[in-house]
């Protein structure tokens, strides 16, 4: 935690600028402006390749994940890695047909969980997505206290889904109690003559104490707001830590096809996450103790250190 | 979010507009040569201006519809004949302008078709004139009795800056009987959903001297429901570059063969994919034998006979053929090898001949077993002696066996692995009938 504090104060200085421009598109507010307060940018590679072990864990295992996914992840280099694409330094998380450890694909899922979790903010992340039947890459946060209030009680957040047969639409989605599993309070966005697999697009969503608000390279497509939600319903005034995952097949997009091309990359060239400079700097530190930094890692967790 | 597409296309447009207000600031350049003609239509509500068509097959199948049409005011209306029509046993034609177009800003032909019973035909572009250079066929495309929309994506389009076939169709009988086609909306379009083209990885054999050439790839192109369109192209849409130029390089749609020994990938810049050339290897040795005693099948130095097909494609097995013809040096190529049967049109009285001769090469470097069978049957089923050899990798391997004289005359050559699992790929080359 105390790190954690440090850290914040060094990227409060150093980051402001590059907050200010970066939301300029998206509800700024000039009196209570962006400011970055995590990020992976992942133009440094580490010495092994693999993710900073600082900011990422992994979910490992084949259990199908309550989706009837088919992939095994893994925290192999194979599966997840720094690489250059577009001539962007990036994070190249890789679903391969290796039948490692006896299971048909193979591929990985990173999360913040234990190094970084909080309350509200933005988070955007820009990134490649693959192709094909099968494909399910997403970008989503899940309630950092789902050991204690199990889902849907802890609340997930989408910010991007894709199904692999629609390369031009992606989908977002806010899972809670009364609405969660095949009934979320979901929305999809599509381009007409653009697909997501071909070029970096910036996937976000800024989310308060009182909406949850989706976009896609600014376009903002989907809110959820607390007063459209019964009693109960509302469950997004606690932390949330952020996970990236390509799953292989499930019941969200359907299963590989022979169509599907292996391996098939997800490509991330940054991570963000900014809150409001007044949910900062109010108690001298973040509002509500909203940025954690714990190792109690549980469940699947493998970590890295 | 209707708002934010809208926004991405007015922002679009006004980008696009960009460089088109600014080249016309330019001064007139003279040294530019004269280009054709950027027409995106084909047929909409009548042929676009430039437009004629050529019939193939029955030559009356092409007229226009004013009643049924996917849109405006006409469609194309293909009356696809019984197999015993006089007039010609199938329907198809070209669609083509004698003065080419530059089509290079699109990247697909799109037209919409239904059909009056279920059918399965060919579409394609560039298929005009005796030599079409960027010919694209689309096979296999089905149509019902629901107006779609149908997809022909062009692999590189940076090649068809005078292209003069357009758009072609070809359809057959359904069940022995005649239909009804209608197609509509023929034109060009620039579809920013269409990516990841690909050509099938494909292996050949390399030789030290002598011009390949490709004739055409089996190719994707990912469509904007994220499956593959399958198309078979010409090789001309690509430029290769080679791992190993001293082994062999490519030009247009043929492969030069420089010398050098080992492997080459053969990548197309302009798609995934490549075709690599597994090893280089010596051609089969020439014949000596005199003509006179020999009755040849398949070879070089003699006249051939029997009208053999190479392949006659079995039950069971997963056997490919294709032919080479390496600088005039021909040899059939058989790909995931696990039997085949040369089959004999007419029957060869071998009752003057005394053994049969196959020169073998095994293009594998992996394998444990390579025991290779040959053995001559007559029609009626009877065997011949078998032939069996050991094969080498990278090297021809000859095999003569006795032919039983009881087994005549000889309608089939069944070729064959002799563990009967493991496929590969092998050579064939000088395959005859002698005596001595």
């Amino acid at each position: 935690m105390k790190t954690y504090k440090y850290f914040f104060i060094a990227l409060l200085t150093a980051t402001a600028p590059i907050a200010l421009t970066s939301c300029d598109d998206d509800n700024d507010d000039a009196n209570d402006p962006w400011v970055l307060v995590w990020s992976d940018e992942f133009n440094d590679p580490t010495a092994d390749n693999r993710p900073d072990p600082s900011k990422w864990t992994y979910e490992i295992g084949a259990s199908g994940y309550g989706n009837e996914e088919k992939q095994n992840y893994t925290d192999r280099v194979e599966n997840a890695c720094y690489a250059i694409e577009d001539n962007e330094g990036c994070l190249k998380i890789t679903a391969l047909a290796d039948n490692y450890q006896g299971v048909r694909y193979s591929s990985a899922r990173l999360k913040t969980q234990g190094r970084f979790a909080t309350t509200y903010g933005r988070f955007e992340a820009r990134m490649k997505l693959p192709y094909g039947p099968g494909m399910w890459p997403a970008f989503w946060l899940l309630g950092a206290n789902y050991a204690t209030d199990t889902w849907p009680k802890c609340g997930e957040i989408d910010i991007m889904e894709n199904k692999g047969y629609q390369p031009n639409i992606v989908s977002s989605a806010v899972h809670c109690p009364g609405h969660s599993g095949g009934n979320p309070f979901t929305s999809t966005f599509g381009y007409q003559d653009q697909r997501f697999d071909t070029s970096f697009h910036v996937f976000a969503v800024e989310w308060d104490e009182s909406q949850i608000e989706f976009s896609v390279d600014g376009h903002i497509y989907h809110t959820v707001t607390s007063g459209e939600m019964s009693q109960g319903q509302w469950v997004f005034d606690h932390p949330f830590f952020i996970i990236i995952n390509l799953a292989v097949g499930g019941v969200f997009g359907g299963d590989p096809t022979a169509d599907t091309v292996f391996p098939q990359s997800l490509y991330v060239d940054y991570v963000r996450v900014y809150q409001r400079q007044s949910q900062i700097t109010s108690n001298n530190a973040v509002v509500g103790s909203t940025v954690s930094g714990w190792n109690n890692g549980g469940g699947t967790n493998a970590d890295m250190d | 979010m209707k708002t934010s597409v809208y926004s991405t296309t007015a922002a679009f447009l006004a980008l696009s507009l960009m460089p088109v207000i600014s080249s016309c600031e330019r001064d007139i350049d003279t040294d530019i040569p004269a280009t054709s003609p950027q027409i995106a239509d084909v047929f909409v509500d009548g042929f676009s201006s430039g437009i004629e068509f050529q019939a193939w097959g029955n030559v009356t199948n092409l007229s226009t519809d004013t009643q049924t049409k996917y849109d405006g005011t006409t469609s194309l209306r293909i009356a696809v004949p019984e197999p015993g029509d006089f007039l010609g046993s199938w329907a198809g034609g070209t669609f083509y302008t004698s003065s080419g177009r530059d089509l290079t800003q699109f990247n697909c032909l799109t037209f919409y078709a239904k059909a009056s019973v279920g059918a399965s035909i060919e579409v394609g572009i560039g298929n005009y004139g005796d030599d079409p250079q960027y010919a694209v066929a689309m096979k296999g495309v089905k149509l019902d009795s629901n107006w779609r929309k149908y997809i022909i994506p062009i692999p590189n389009s940076a090649k068809l800056t005078c292209e003069k076939g357009l758009f072609y169709y070809a359809a057959g009988a359904v069940n022995g009987a005649g239909y009804t086609i209608w197609i509509d909306e023929v034109k060009f379009e620039s579809i920013g959903t269409l990516a990841h083209t690909r050509i099938k990885d494909m292996t050949m054999a390399g030789f030290p001297s002598g011009d390949f050439k490709i004739s055409e790839l089996e190719c994707y192109v990912n469509l904007p429901n994220g499956t593959f369109q399958t198309l078979t192209a010409s090789s001309k849409y690509f430029d290769f570059t080679s791992s190993n130029p001293e082994v062999a390089t490519v030009e247009g749609n043929t492969v030069t063969f420089h010398g050098g020994k080992g492997e080459a990938v053969l990548t197309p810049k302009q798609a995934e994919g490549s075709i690599t050339i597994t090893d280089v290897y010596d051609y089969a040795p020439t014949p000596t034998l005199p003509s006179s005693d020999v009755i040849s099948v398949f070879s070089d130095v003699y006249p051939s006979v029997g009208n053999a097909i190479f392949n006659n494609y079995w039950g069971y097995q997963t056997t490919t053929d294709d032919m080479i013809d390496a600088g005039g040096d021909h040899m059939i190529h058989y790909g995931s090898f696990n039997f085949v049967g040369i089959v004999f049109q007419q029957d060869i009285d071998c009752s003057n001949m005394n053994y049969m001769h196959m020169d073998v090469l095994l293009m594998s470097k992996t394998l444990t077993s390579k025991i290779f069978t040959v053995t001559p049957h007559a029609k009626n089923g009877s065997e011949s002696y078998e032939g069996r050899a050991t094969l080498k990798t990278g090297e021809w391997v000859s095999i003569d066996v006795p032919l039983d004289p009881a087994v005549n005359p000889i309608h089939e050559l069944v070729l064959s692995r002799g563990d009967g699992c493991i496929y590969d790929d092998i050579l064939v080359d000088n395959i005859y009938f002698y005596k001595n």
